[in-house]
């Protein structure tokens, strides 16, 4: 009889075992979920690269697809100009594309504009506080906010045509696709 | 070369945050640092492995650090700062996590299991118990051997 | 073609595992010696062609084949040979093949030392051994072949991370291997005296000294992969909580758990199934842990690249829970030996080893619960949760505050009774010297937890010092020799009793090193050329910033003067380095080591013209007790090594109720 439960016991801390680490296994321990998904976004007012101030209330009742990025990154290099594409094919679906230069310095900053030819607006956040502000672990890192200023999706690591539809469709509805 | 030229790029990290505030600290109140540093072991590094923001290089971690001591010399309290950084990154970012809920599974187990512990020891202890008082009393020969056999363990070590 | 070789003989090694397996368990079950025989030889022939495989591999390395997948990832043409040669296990597959072959060495070791011994547990003793080697070979074969092609052939190699490329880095692998396959001995010999329904403690003597040999490879693997961590990393400490370092620490502490309690069986016959429950666990965390490093199920510094290797350790670790409980459950209640002997008094020497073992299991449990937690968190309640040094620290540093007193009374203790007047005896001189300590801390310090560890450690030492002197006495009046012969009389005889206690003294150094952590000083500030600033007793003088390019790295370094009140100590220079295909730059740290604290510094930042740097300085007290603890007490477990297990040697039947 103790031995029976004994038994029991085992094999259901052995099926336990299994379905938990098994699931854990699905899982990629580096991906986390941004609390800020639902939420409105955070404010931010950052020195605009080439002059001016780069505002998020400027952008109010419009879809702003808000990326950071920095020179150094190489895969911010790769999806800059799916950015721009998006930038100039978007403008009159009421989407603009904002870019946050972290973690960098000024020159360095400028020169990737020019050489990735990026007309869209970007502002400079030297001192990283909008990043935490948007809980950015890293570079580059996209948040999509909807008209209303809501956070409605965000994307690790770079931006390809697919990720950034499914972001698009969630603050453009219908437009995207 | 190409090497070379991505090693110069991802080098620039490094001098990146040379547009950042330094963390001049010769001037700063010894009371302030002390709460920042304590506060910083508590979060952890978003762009690190298991490090705390006190204790990681990176530039993140320089940034955070610099944005708690400012929130501290505005009079913020610990919990303030503790919930700014769990709003923007989740519970994930607290190295110790809240105890509340499911957590407290974690906090509990180890204090539950050693209560346990204790519990049995001394119900195994009990069972096994046999009073002293019933060997009988110890003749000249056993005083003997035993005497022998305490030399014979000097030996044996342990 | 050496890589077709090789993966032969993996095949070969994954086959005779299979036969092997068989030919043991028939063997055992039909009662045919020449069965059994044979399964050992499948044995040794294992053990030959991993050996094969090891060499094979270790040659591609320092050949630089680039044939082999594997060589070509993990190493490139400007290494050094001794790297070339480590980085044999600075990969999954290759760390994997080290581990399998270290398996096959233990197991045909073991196998062969106890053959005669152990004659009615031969034939199981080695089922399990292949039935390891079978599972570890069918993973290398189908998940994780280390000789896997590679085409077309590239011109270089991807190379080693830089941060292994470290002389410690040559040996800390190694060790903590040697140390987590050797609990696979005392595993499979309680595993077989199980399935013989053998309660008698024949396999605790036959094992001691395999299991004494794991434990100390085990604590040399972790204390090194610590001291690396402190030279390489930067952030100034040696231990994380990551959860590779907590993956090396359970077994650690289990199997502590486990020599401890052995030696109750040995004494009283108590315990027989607590120490067979503990060989199951060291056995089964040794392998959970690998599996939680390598499978990314948690993340970590260490976490190998992502392999499907995952699915494979979870159902070996799984099926060990279930088969090795699974025996212990249906098996232990019918085993036959000695009665076992019965509890004369609370007080007691092994009663004192009981709690000791409870608290360090309790310990183990609150490391696994703290490095599992995230998982069970994120399958439970969705979240994603971090477990961090907060949380180890808080919950951890009451236990080992209690584990130094238990060690210290525990070790002075008599086994079956302690009379009140022994107890005092015993004790009030370390107890004496430990209060002492107390107040001598207390007054330098005013910190409540270090002077309670300063007085604990005292307390130990005291302990030890304590004994010596009372064996010496006893040997005088009993051999009627003179102090000098007594005293070599006491090590050289009583070699388990002085080593133990030896070896506590160096865990007593090794807490008070951890405690010293308390009084770190660490400031972060910004320099220029030319500028004296001050770190605790020390000033540093930044001389000059040093760039050099030439060394198959970028390297920009800050060349500091140091002095301690005008006495100059030598010149630090902290580097930050680059080296090619690696996105994060190194650190290398400027360390004055000292025997009372270390200067620790690092830089953080710098204005690559050299205008300025940020310089990190840390003043460690105590640092050095670390590593000196861990000297003690590799010399107390080796000591204790040498001593001869109890049951082998003639014991008087008379007290032997």
């Amino acid at each position: 009889m103790k031995r029976t439960v004994g038994l029991a016991l085992l094999g259901a801390i052995a099926i336990a075992f299994i379905v938990i680490f098994g699931h854990g296994l699905t899982q990629d321990p580096r991906a986390i979920p941004s609390p800020l998904v639902g939420y409105p976004a955070p404010r931010f007012s950052l020195p605009k690269i080439g002059g001016g101030t780069l505002r998020i209330e400027d952008y109010a009742g419009k879809g702003v697809v808000v990326n950071f990025w920095a020179s150094w990154c190489l895969p911010c290099r790769d999806e800059a100009r799916v950015l721009e594409m998006v930038s100039r094919g978007y403008a009159e679906k009421n989407v603009v594309v904002v870019g946050i230069n972290m973690q960098d310095e000024d020159a360095s900053a400028q020169k990737f504009i020019t050489e990735e030819e990026i007309t869209f607006p970007n502002g400079r956040d030297a001192e990283g506080k909008t990043a935490i502000d948007f809980g950015v672990y890293g570079v580059p890192e996209t948040f999509f906010i909807d008209s209303a200023g809501r956070v409605a999706h965000k994307v690790v690591g770079p931006v390809h045509a697919d990720s950034i539809i499914e972001g698009l469709k969630k603050i453009a509805p219908g437009e995207a696709g | 070369m190409k090497r070379l030229i991505r090693a110069a790029a991802a080098f620039a990290l490094l001098g990146a945050a040379s547009g950042v505030r330094s963390e001049e600290s010769s001037a700063a109140d010894p009371a302030v640092e002390k709460r920042v540093r304590a506060l910083a072991t508590e979060l952890r590094c978003p762009v690190c492995q298991n490090l705390s923001v006190a204790d990681s290089p990176s530039t993140m971690a320089v940034q955070m650090r610099s944005l708690i001591r400012e929130e501290i010399e505005k009079g913020a309290t610990e919990d303030q700062v503790r919930s700014f950084f769990v709003q923007k990154y989740g519970e994930w970012i607290l190295l110790a996590p809240l105890k509340s809920g499911f957590n407290w599974l974690l906090w509990l187990g180890g204090p539950v299991l050693l209560l346990a512990g204790l519990v049995g020891i001394v119900f195994w202890v009990a069972r096994r118990r046999r009073p002293i008082e019933d060997v009988p009393p110890v003749s000249a020969e056993t005083a003997a051997r035993i005497e022998k056999a305490l030399k014979e363990r000097l030996e044996d070590g342990a | 073609m050496l890589a077709d070789l090789g993966t032969i003989g993996l095949m070969a090694a994954l086959a005779l595992a299979a036969f092997g397996l068989v030919a043991a368990a028939i063997g055992q079950r039909r009662n045919r010696p020449a069965l059994i025989a044979g399964s050992h030889r499948a044995l040794y022939a294992i053990a030959g062609v991993l050996t094969f495989c090891m060499v094979a591999l270790a040659y591609a390395f320092l050949a630089r084949d680039y044939s082999i997948s594997f060589v070509a990832r993990h190493s490139n043409r400007d290494m050094p040979a001794a790297y070339a040669f480590s980085a044999l296990w600075g990969g999954q597959e290759g760390s994997l093949l080290l581990w399998v072959w270290l398996q096959s060495l233990y197991g045909a070791l073991a196998v062969r030392t106890t053959r005669t011994a152990l004659p009615q547990l031969a034939g199981s003793f080695a089922a399990i051994f292949h039935a390891i080697l079978l599972f570890f070979s069918v993973t290398l074969v189908f998940a994780a072949d280390p000789f896997s092609r590679l085409f077309p052939l590239p011109t270089d190699g991807g190379g080693l991370n830089p941060l292994l490329q470290h002389p410690l880095m040559v040996i800390h692998p190694p060790m903590l291997y040697l140390g987590f396959v050797g609990t696979s001995v005392p595993f499979a010999f309680a595993l077989a005296a199980l399935m013989h329904k053998r309660v008698d403690p024949l396999w605790i003597h036959l094992s001691r000294k395999w299991t004494l040999f794991c434990w100390m490879c085990l604590t040399t693997g972790i204390v090194l992969g610590g001291h690396w961590a402190y030279l390489e990393l930067g952030w100034g400490g040696y231990w994380a909580w990551d959860p590779v370092e907590n993956a090396s620490f359970m077994p650690w502490l289990t199997m502590t758990a486990y020599f401890h309690s052995t030696m109750v069986q040995e004494r009283r016959r108590l315990l027989a199934g607590w120490n067979v429950v503990l060989a199951i666990l060291s056995y089964t965390l040794s392998v959970f842990g690998t599996f939680l490093t390598r499978s990314g199920v948690i993340s970590s510094v260490h976490s190998f690249a992502l392999s499907n290797i995952g699915p494979f350790f979870l159902g070996f670790v799984a099926l060990t829970l279930v088969v090795a409980f699974g025996l212990f459950i249906v098996q232990f209640s019918k085993m036959k030996g000695p009665r076992e002997e019965q509890i004369e008094h609370p007080v007691s020497r092994e009663s004192a080893i009981l709690i000791n073992n409870l608290f360090l299991v309790s310990s183990t449990f609150v490391v696994l619960w703290g490095t599992i937690f995230p998982v069970l968190s994120e399958a439970f309640q969705g979240k994603k949760l971090s477990v961090g040094a907060p949380f180890f620290n808080s919950a951890l540093a009451p236990v080992g505050l209690a584990l130094l007193f238990l060690m210290g009374t525990a070790q002075v203790i008599p086994w079956r009774k302690a009379s009140a007047g022994r107890l005092v005896r015993n004790l009030g001189i370390p107890v004496l010297a430990g209060a002492a300590a107390v107040a001598a801390a207390w007054r330098v310090t005013q910190h409540p937890t270090f002077s309670a560890g300063a007085g604990l450690s005292a307390f130990v030492a005291a302990g030890l010092l304590w004994d010596v002197a009372v064996s010496i006495r006893a040997r005088r009046r009993l051999h009627g020799e003179a102090t000098p012969d007594a005293f070599v009389g006491v090590f050289s005889r009583q070699r388990r009793r002085v080593g133990g206690f030896v070896s506590h003294v160096g865990i007593a150094l090794i807490g008070l090193g951890i405690m010293g952590s308390l009084f770190n000083e660490e400031k972060e500030m910004r320099v220029e050329p030319g500028q004296t600033v001050s770190a605790g007793r020390y000033s540093l003088h930044f001389k000059e910033f040093v760039r050099d390019h030439q060394s198959g790295y970028f390297s920009y370094g800050a060349l500091f003067d140091v002095e301690n009140d005008g006495k100059a100590l030598g010149q630090l220079r902290p580097e930050r380095r680059l080296y090619p295909n690696q996105n994060d730059p190194t650190t290398e740290v400027g360390l004055l080591k000292g025997l009372g604290e270390d200067l620790y510094i690092v830089l953080a930042d710098f204005d690559r013209e050299g205008k300025w740097v940020v310089l990190k300085t840390f003043v460690k007290p105590l640092v050095s007790l670390v590593w000196l603890g861990w000297l003690v007490l590799l010399v107390g477990s080796m000591w204790a090594f040498m001593g001869r297990s109890l049951a082998l040697s003639p014991r008087p039947t008379g007290t032997d109720r």
